[in-house]
Order: C-alpha cells, then sequence, then structure tokens
C-alpha cells in the first residue's frame, strides 16, 4: 500500500473499525513508514483539541427563557403555528418518499394583472403563495419561472402560451429593472405632495400643536419639554427629580447607578443573580459544577462518570475509559496475541497449539513426528508399531543365527553318532522302537513297568495275593489261621480267651462262665459260650471256626423271634457290651432288631428273658430266636428262660 | 422512570402541553446541541441561543404533529434543526468574527483549572474555531457532528440521508483538511511565541 492509500483508511485505524487483514496491512506500512505515523500522531492531537469544544451547562434561566417561549406557543392555536420544518430536509420522518418536484411556476401578466406564485404540486409542506406584485404596465405575456428553494430561475422549458396567444419571455434581471422602476416612481410622487402642500404640519399646527423634536405635543408642554423637562406621575419634572421620583423607595443609587435595594443588599453582601436568586460565586460554581456532571474529590472536581470509572477500578488510555484487563486484551490483540487457557500467546503458536503441536526450535511438530524425529535420528526403525534399535536388532538377529546354527551343528553331530531326539533327550537310534513300545531301560536290559515293579516288590519281601502285592509274612499268617488284632496277629481262641477275660468270665470245664450270673443263678448251669455244634473248649475247626467269615468292613446283626409269637424278652451282649435288655422281639426279620457288627471276631451272647405271649401259661415252651447277618446266613437258637447262648462271629 | 420513556413518547406528551416531558428533551440533547452548534458557528453565546432556537422549534414541532410519522430518537429531528439553523447563521454572519478570549474563558472557568490551564485551554480552543471555519460548511458539519458531538456514524447518515460508508469516507477527509488547517494555526501560534 502507498502513502495515499493509506491515507484512506487513517480514520478507520484510529477508531479500531478496520477489517482484519487491511488492519494487518496498515498496521504494518506505518510501522515502516515515518511520513504516515507522524500524519496519525497529529490527526490523533487535532481530534484531541476539537473534543475541547465547550458546551455551557443548562441553567435554569435558559430553560426559564424555553418555557415562557413554550407557553407563547400554547397560546396559539395549533393550526396557526408556522412549520419550523419548511424548507427542511426532515430525515427523521419516516414518510413515503416525495414525488418528485415540480418546479414553481410564477407567470408575469400585464400591468393591470397580479404575477402570483402558485403552491408547489404535491408537496404537503410548502412556502406561503408569494405576495402580488405590480408588474410593469408594458402588454407582457406569462413566461413559466422555476423556484426551488432559494433560488428562482426559469424552466427550461418554454411555458403555456396565455390566452392572447402572445408570448414574452422575462428573464429575472429584467424583472429586477421593472421592480426597481416601480420604486422609484412611488418616491418620486410622493416628493412631489410632501414639497408642494406639506399637508401634515399645516393640519396638526392649525390643532393648537407644536412639533417637539420628532412629537407634536400641546405648546404648554412643547415649553416643559423644551426646558428639559419630563412628564412623570401627572406632573412635569426637571429629569433629576423625576429620576429620583421613580426610584425612591425600591431603589437605591450606587455610583451613578440606580439598583434595586435588594439587588443592592445582595450585591453588597457579594452575592450575584443566579437562578432566579442570588447566590455567592463560589456556590454558583458548585452549582455549575455539579449541574455539569462534575464531582468534588478532593480538591479537583471530576466528572462523575470519571469517578465511577475510577471507582470500577478503570484507567483512561487515548481518552477512553478501559479496564487494565480490556486494555491489555485490547493491546495484545492488536500486537496479534490470542488469550488461551490464561495464556497470551502470538495467534499463529495458538493456531499450532490448537492442532496439538510442539514446539522445538523454530518449528512446530506434532508430538508423533517429533517422537519419531528422535527414535530415527538414534538409530530406530518402525517395525509395525514396534520401534527397533537398528544395531541392537542386528545383533540380536546374529546371536540368533548364531544360536540356531550351533544347534543345528550339534542335532547334526548327534544324527551322525547315531542318536535320535525322542521326547526332550537324545537317545541311541536303536533303542527308539523299545521306548516306543513302552519300554525302559533298566541294567543293561529292557523290560516293563510292571515287570520293574513286581521285581522290585518280590525283592522288597511281597507276594501277589490276587490283584493285590502283600508282605510275604502276614501272607504266611493268615494261611497259619491267625487273625490281625491292631499290631497283633493271634489265633483266634487267644483273642476269644482275652476278650472273655476281659468281660470277667472264667473258663470253667471248657466252659466260660460269668461269677456273677453263675450265683445270681442259683446253680443254674452257665450259659455256654460256643459255636454251634462245636465241642466246648475246643478249637474250632479251620473252615469251620466260629458262624460266619464276612468280607465286609461292617456288618448288621439281627435278632427276630421265629415262632412268629411277639413278645419274648432278651438281653444280648456283644463281646463284653448289653446292647439289649428286655428287648421284646419281633416276629418278622423285616422287623428285627439291627445291631452293626465291626471287622474281627465278636462274641454274641442271648439270654432269654420273658417268654412272651404264651409264657405264664406254657412255661415249658422254649424261646426260639433267629439270629443272622444281614443278607447272610442265619442261625436259630431256641432258649429256655434265663437261658444264656453265645456264638462267635468273624467279621474279615 | 423519566429516564425510560422514549424520544417519540415525550415528543407526543410535549404536543400535548406537558411542559415535564418538554423540559425532558431539552436536558436529553441540550448538551448534544449546544456542543454541535458551539464548534458549527465557533461561538459558545450564539451556539446557546440558537440551541434556544432549536429546541423552540422542536417544541412547534411537537405541538403541531407530536411524533407522528417518527421512531426511536429525535436525534435525527433536532439535529437537522440545529445544522439548518447554523447553516442560517453562517450565511447571516458572512465571515466569521474570531470568539473574544474573554469569552472563551468564561465558558471555561467551570473547570477547575488556573488562570494559565485555562488561558492556555482557549487559546487552543480559539485556534479550532479558527480551523474550522477554515473548512467548508457541509466538512465543518460532519466532523462537528462526529468529533464534537459525538454523533454514531449511523445516527450521521440518518440525519443527513446519507450511505454509511460515504459518511466515513467524508468524515476521513474531513478530519485530514481540519488536522491541516489546525496544525497551520498551531505553527503560527508557536512562531507568534517565537518572536514575542
Amino acid at each position: 500500500m502507498t502513502c495515499d492509500e493509506i491515507q484512506e483508511y487513517y480514520s478507520a485505524y484510529i477508531e479500531n473499525d478496520l477489517p482484519e487483514g487491511v488492519r494487518e496491512a496498515v498496521t504494518r506500512h506505518i510501522e515502516q513508514c515515518m511520513s504516515c505515523r507522524r500524519e496519525i500522531k497529529a490527526l490523533k492531537m487535532s481530534l484531541r483539541a476539537l473534543m475541547q469544544v465547550p458546551a455551557p451547562a443548562l441553567s435554569d434561566a435558559y430553560m426559564g427563557r424555553l418555557m415562557e417561549k413554550a407557553e407563547a406557543i400554547d397560546a396559539q392555536p395549533v393550526e396557526s403555528l408556522p412549520d419550523p420544518l419548511a424548507g427542511m430536509e426532515d430525515p427523521s420522518r419516516m414518510t413515503a418518499p416525495e414525488p418528485p418536484r415540480q418546479p414553481l411556476e410564477i407567470r408575469i401578466k400585464p400591468v393591470v394583472e397580479t404575477v402570483e406564485a402558485a403552491k408547489p404540486r404535491g408537496k404537503g409542506r410548502g412556502r406561503a403563495p408569494a405576495r402580488a406584485q405590480s408588474a410593469p404596465a408594458a402588454p407582457v405575456a406569462s413566461e413559466p419561472v422555476a423556484v426551488d428553494r432559494h433560488h428562482i430561475r426559469p424552466t427550461r422549458e418554454p411555458g403555456p402560451q396565455d390566452a392572447a396567444g402572445s408570448t414574452i419571455v422575462f428573464r429575472p434581471l429584467r424583472l429586477l429593472l421593472a421592480g426597481a422602476a416601480l420604486l422609484l416612481l412611488g418616491f418620486g410622487v410622493g416628493y412631489g405632495l410632501q414639497a408642494r402642500w406639506n399637508l401634515p404640519a399645516t393640519v396638526l399646527a392649525r390643532m393648537g400643536l407644536e412639533k417637539q423634536g420628532e412629537m407634536w405635543l400641546p405648546a404648554e408642554a412643547a415649553k416643559e419639554a423644551a426646558g428639559g423637562a419630563v412628564y412623570v406621575d401627572g406632573a412635569w419634572r426637571r429629569r433629576a427629580s423625576a429620576v429620583e421620583h421613580l426610584m425612591e423607595g425600591d431603589f437605591v443609587k450606587v455610583g451613578d447607578a440606580w439598583v434595586p435595594r435588594d439587588e443592592a443588599r445582595q450585591r453588597l453582601a457579594g452575592r450575584l443573580p443566579y437562578a432566579d436568586g442570588w447566590a455567592t460565586p463560589a456556590e454558583i460554581a458548585r452549582s455549575e459544577l455539579r449541574r455539569q456532571g462534575l464531582v468534588k474529590v478532593g480538591a479537583r472536581w471530576v466528572p462523575r462518570e470519571e469517578v465511577e470509572a475510577l471507582r470500577a477500578g478503570k484507567i483512561r488510555i487515548d481518552d477512553e475509559w478501559t479496564t487494565p484487563e480490556a486494555l491489555v486484551a485490547k493491546r495484545m490483540t492488536e500486537a496479534g496475541y490470542v488469550r488461551r487457557e490464561g495464556q497470551w500467546l502470538p495467534a499463529a503458536d495458538a493456531t499450532h497449539l490448537a492442532a496439538g503441536k510442539v514446539r522445538v526450535g523454530d518449528r512446530w511438530v506434532t508430538p508423533e513426528a517429533l517422537v519419531r524425529e528422535r527414535l530415527v535420528s538414534a538409530g530406530y526403525y518402525q517395525d509395525g508399531e514396534v520401534w527397533v534399535h537398528a544395531e541392537r536388532a542386528k545383533a540380536e538377529e546374529d546371536e540368533a543365527q548364531a544360536a540356531t546354527r550351533a544347534a543345528e551343528e550339534a542335532y547334526f553331530s548327534k544324527r551322525m553318532a547315531g542318536f535320535v531326539f525322542v521326547d526332550g533327550r537324545w537317545i541311541p537310534a536303536e533303542d527308539e522302537p523299545k521306548l516306543r513300545q513302552g519300554m525302559i531301560r533298566a541294567g543293561g536290559a529292557w523290560t516293563t513297568s510292571d515287570e520293574l515293579v513286581a521285581a522290585r516288590l518280590r525283592r522288597e519281601g511281597y507276594i501277589q495275593d490276587g490283584d493285590a502285592w502283600r508282605p510275604a509274612k502276614e501272607v504266611a499268617l493268615r494261611e497259619e489261621g491267625l487273625i490281625q488284632d491292631g499290631d497283633r496277629w493271634l489265633r483266634p481262641e487267644q483273642l476269644v480267651s482275652e476278650r472273655m477275660s476281659q468281660a470277667g468270665y472264667v473258663q470253667r470245664n471248657g466252659l466260660w462262665v460269668h461269677p456273677g450270673t453263675e450265683s445270681s443263678r442259683g446253680g443254674k448251669p452257665a450259659p455256654t459260650l460256643r459255636g454251634e455244634g462245636e465241642p466246648s473248649g475246643a478249637k474250632p475247626p479251620k473252615g469251620k471256626r466260629a458262624t460266619w467269615r464276612l468280607s465286609k468292613a461292617a456288618a448288621v446283626l439281627q435278632v427276630w423271634d421265629t415262632t412268629q409269637e411277639d413278645g419274648a424278652t432278651i438281653n444280648l451282649w456283644i463281646d463284653d457290651a448289653k446292647k439289649l435288655h428286655n428287648h421284646r422281639l419281633r416276629a418278622a426279620p423285616g422287623d428285627a432288631i439291627s445291631l452293626a457288627l465291626s471287622r474281627g471276631l465278636h462274641a454274641v451272647t442271648v439270654q432269654a428273658v420273658g417268654l412272651g405271649n404264651a409264657g405264664a401259661s406254657a412255661p415249658s415252651r422254649n424261646v426260639t430266636l433267629g439270629i443272622g447277618i444281614q443278607g447272610e446266613q442265619s442261625i436259630t437258637l431256641e432258649l429256655t428262660s434265663g437261658q444264656i447262648a453265645s456264638r462267635w462271629i468273624l467279621v474279615e | 422512570m423519566d429516564q425510560e420513556r422514549t424520544d417519540c413518547e415525550l415528543m407526543d406528551a410535549a404536543g400535548v402541553g406537558d411542559k415535564e416531558a418538554y423540559r425532558l428533551l431539552v436536558e436529553r440533547y441540550y448538551r448534544r446541541v449546544v456542543s454541535f452548534l458551539s464548534g458549527f458557528v465557533g461561538d459558545p453565546d450564539r451556539a446557546q441561543d440558537l440551541s434556544q432556537e432549536a429546541f423552540v422549534k422542536l417544541y412547534t414541532v411537537c405541538r403541531r404533529e407530536g411524533s407522528k410519522g417518527r421512531t426511536g430518537e429525535a436525534s435525527s429531528l433536532v439535529f437537522t434543526i440545529a445544522a439548518n439553523l447554523g447553516r442560517d447563521e453562517l450565511r447571516r454572519r458572512g465571515r466569521r468574527k474570531e470568539v473574544e478570549m474573554s469569552a472563551l474563558q468564561d465558558h471555561l472557568a467551570a473547570r477547575d483549572e488556573s488562570p494559565e490551564q485555562a488561558a492556555a485551554r482557549a487559546e487552543m480552543i480559539q485556534k479550532v474555531y479558527g480551523a474550522l471555519d477554515e473548512l467548508p460548511v457541509d466538512t465543518k458539519q460532519l466532523l462537528v457532528m462526529r468529533d464534537v458531538e459525538g454523533m454514531r456514524y449511523e445516527e450521521i447518515a440518518a440525519t443527513l440521508s446519507l450511505k454509511l460508508g460515504t459518511i466515513k469516507s467524508r468524515i476521513n477527509r474531513a478530519r485530514l483538511a481540519f488536522k491541516n488547517a489546525f496544525l497551520k494555526r498551531q505553527a503560527a501560534g508557536y512562531g507568534r511565541g517565537v518572536h514575542a
């Protein structure tokens, strides 16, 4: 832009009213051009001076005069009020556009006629019709003359002809000449009449009046007036005494002037007329200052808006009040900065930041690009989503290749040596078929794992018993007929003897007898504790001893009445523990009492107590009861009342 | 409450004889009109007289037609009247006489300034008036409306029935012309000061 072009933008530049792009261009130019800078500075200075033009404060006197005039207007009918806007453009009025103005036509007619100014056609607020004027006596025809507000000019087009048909065109100069001639004629006639006859003076003198200055007065009054007297309050007085007469009472003479008494008093007190009253200059000054919107702050009078602005924390810059923040914002914005998250940044930087870039030296780059640059410069390259250090990657690759080569060499050397790699280890190639068959090498020979285990168990003294391996000693003891009781191996009769002794029985004549029972029964035979069919006290033969051998961890002993008659009662012991006392037997095995038996040899002892339903009437009858192992075999005992019988039961 | 009444409302009320409404209208525009006329005719005293005439005319308009056909502010109407009065005054008076320094100082006396400061300010304002007087009437009117009275560009455009762009462009030219005239007077003043 040149200096001349910039000049067009001076005002808008000062008022900060330029579009962004233009403002930048203008600012650039001004920064570089000292001449334009000087021009801008001078323009600002001259505008500041222009703004100092004073405006007097609105006074009560001013307003009073205005109100009087308004009252005078009110006294007139509205219709008679003149249009104050006549001849003015009034853009404030929102009316329809005016039709094109018609030129005002003035027709100049012969002497006996008048010239009239017609109202403009189509204009609502026209001027008043021109007064009738005399026209020259010459026979003239009319000519249209255009009147446009303040000027009269002939229309370009010739006007229509009058009825006579003869048209003489008058120019404005001719009009003026005609008017001047008429005026001269009037003066001439008047002067002639005055000089020849002096008609008014003659008439007044004959009425007894005398001319005194410009006035006609009665003769006596004229004499007084000629002596310098004045007529006041019905009498002729000397001028000085007339003044005193008029002034005395209400007025006081101050120097050469007569002043109203009250005014004199006020003025002596140092007061001046002010706002329909009197006030000291200081009061006037204060009132006027307040009226002008000033406020006293300390010794200074300050505009109220300035005080309010200062209270609001504003500061004044270039005749404008603004907050410090707004000023900073304005200056920063002018300097091309933008505010971002509480910080002022150059506009370009803000754009980059908004795009998520970071500054590196003089450049703006995205973080990703920066990381990429740094990694590349550090010798990394991207492999998919992973950054790999080129040298380290090469070293690792070399190492892996070397390891692969070493492994391959080892593999082939092993293969060459006749080995094969099976299940994670190298074995001679000839062993591979046996291994595939599940064989293992033990002591230089190939065998199966089962054989190996059996050999080991045999070595350790075990003997296979069916599917189980048992110690050879245990097998031999069992074959000898011993049974295991805890850690001990006993013969069955040894175990019975121990148990019976523990239960308090004693053996007499091959029978086990309880001493208490023997005495309480009064000589009755002690209950026998022998197996059915076995000789008393004899060792039961192998395979027939006791009664039952059960291959169960536990068995259930059942006792019932085989005579199908309910009601017989018994006592029952298993080993030495009394399990039933006066137990009433039931007839059916399904209703029998059930007692648990653990593994081992047990002595079951039964004593008949009552005979049931038939007991009392048939004392010879016996108690017949069945004892059995559930699901196994059973035996039947027939006891007389009070008789005890025992049986062995071996649960294995 | 009265401050909230629009110009049109006040004009309507004044039109039916409400003097309070008329007083409010005068108070609203007094300073603006007087400062405008003061800059326009270059004479604060005469500006006050003319402003009174302007407000009388405004009252007559109110009486005749109220706010009929107008909307918004009365500023356009008031300044149209004032500008016409100012033009008539300049036309009637011809070349402006320089304002008496003493008269200027009277107007400036209200401010809390020392006599020296008031005199310096009066001298500067005299130069402003002189520089304004060198401008063509149209140019002066625009400049005074904008920079003395402080009217908005839109208000000026509405008052003079011109386009906004035209107004801005003319005001820019008016400012440059005023600046040149004012600087010339400033330089002359400095010259006088040196030789004195």
